[in-house]
């Protein structure tokens, strides 16, 4: 059954009237692989540098056989597991929530953009844990003679460094996610 | 056999062959659909050359997506499913990345000759007060416009045909409005 209403009949013809370059297809495939193979590389990367933290800090347990040592490693192996699992998630479902009708596609995309949120919200704690854990560390170290005080200085100046940029990162993704919830919001108090 | 079963055949035998087919599905599909895209993406667009941008990200989405098709839906539900989910998402980033949306008046073709002119030129008065719809209403009314029927269009959003109904009506009493305000 198509739509035979009077008005739409006669606003039909002036809406298909419109002349836009429709364009032509041929380098899309092209596309298509640059696209995925992008996001192939990143996704490899992102798993990558996890590999490489999960190496670094096993090996620095394994060598330096402490309490101090086991907890830092596990703190540092459940961040990066999580933060893995998260990415995999995100990138699995990238390209088929295209696929589903609009309603449960803006569920997926609110669902994702809460999911961001909480990412954020989560490496803030992470970050705010590290920093209770690092800084008490080297200042300790520091007491017992462990670490010079050039030592500490240049690594607490790195760990703020870091810090401010992990902090601009997060709010930087809250910020997006908020504002993406908002159109959202926008979107269905509209009708 | 649907497109789906035509390219897994293919594939088994000969996968270059299979590449060729789907470019040509593609090929056929865009030469049915490229029309109603082009003038989907006008309704959640105006700026052309972000409407050109929010086209090739329909096509590309289609293109990634044609290999998936199963014939469950029809294949115009599937294209508009398609092309409506990279348009909200073109729509919520551009919010994102602080670009507001282009604010418009529906032109009176008798108040100047400039003014009639730009009309002619760029869009037609029915456009711009489709763009001035909330997206809901909008979906629904260029939906209809594009010929689906009321169920094709329920299957497209994923709400019920009363809710379809409900909210044509709306839409056309907004419509009305703002062709009739001048």
């Amino acid at each position: 059954m198509t739509n035979h209403d009077a008005e739409i009949e006669s606003w039909r013809a002036e809406w298909i009237a419109q002349e836009y370059a429709a364009g032509t297809p041929s380098d899309l495939r092209r596309k298509a692989v640059a696209q995925q193979r992008s996001l192939r590389i990143r996704h490899v990367l992102e798993l990558f540098s996890g590999l490489i933290l999960l190496g670094f800090s096993g090996v620095f347990a394994w060598k330096n056989p402490s309490a101090e040592t086991y907890l830092w490693a596990a703190i540092v192996w459940l961040g990066t597991l999580i933060a893995s699992a998260f990415s995999v998630r995100n990138w699995k479902s990238l390209w088929a929530a295209n696929l589903k009708c609009v309603t449960e596609f803006t569920d997926h995309y609110r669902q994702r953009c809460a999911a961001e949120l909480r990412a954020a919200r989560f490496g803030l704690w992470f970050l705010a844990v590290q920093l209770a854990i690092t800084v008490p560390w080297l200042t300790l170290d520091y007491l017992r003679k462990e670490l010079t005080g050039r030592c500490l200085a240049v690594s607490l100046l790195v760990l703020a460094l870091q810090t401010a940029g992990f902090i601009a990162l997060f709010r930087n993704m809250r910020r997006r996610a908020l504002q993406e919830l908002e159109s959202l919001r926008e979107m269905q108090c509209e009708p | 056999m649907n497109v789906d079963e035509r390219i897994s055949a293919d594939a088994a035998t000969n996968p270059a062959h299979s590449r060729q087919r789907l470019q040509h599905e593609y090929e056929q599909l865009w030469s049915e659909f490229g029309a109603s895209l082009a003038r989907l993406a006008a309704s959640y667009e105006s700026n052309p050359q972000s409407r050109e941008d929010l086209l090739q990200e329909i096509r590309l989405a289609i293109w990634m997506a044609l290999p998936r098709f199963r014939g469950d839906a029809s294949l115009r539900t599937f294209i508009f499913r398609i092309a409506h989910n990279r348009a909200l998402t073109h729509v919520w980033r551009r919010k994102r990345s602080g670009m507001a949306e282009e604010s418009e008046e529906i032109l009176d073709p008798r108040s100047s000759p400039e003014a009639s002119a730009i009309n002619r030129a760029d869009q037609s008065r029915l456009l711009t007060a489709i763009r001035l719809l909330p997206i809901p209403f909008r979906q629904v009314l260029t939906l209809a416009l594009e010929d689906l029927s009321h169920a094709e269009i329920s299957a497209v959003l994923g709400i019920s045909e009363n809710n379809v109904a409900v909210r044509m009506n709306r839409a056309k009493k907004l419509i009305k409005e703002r062709l009739g305000r001048r």
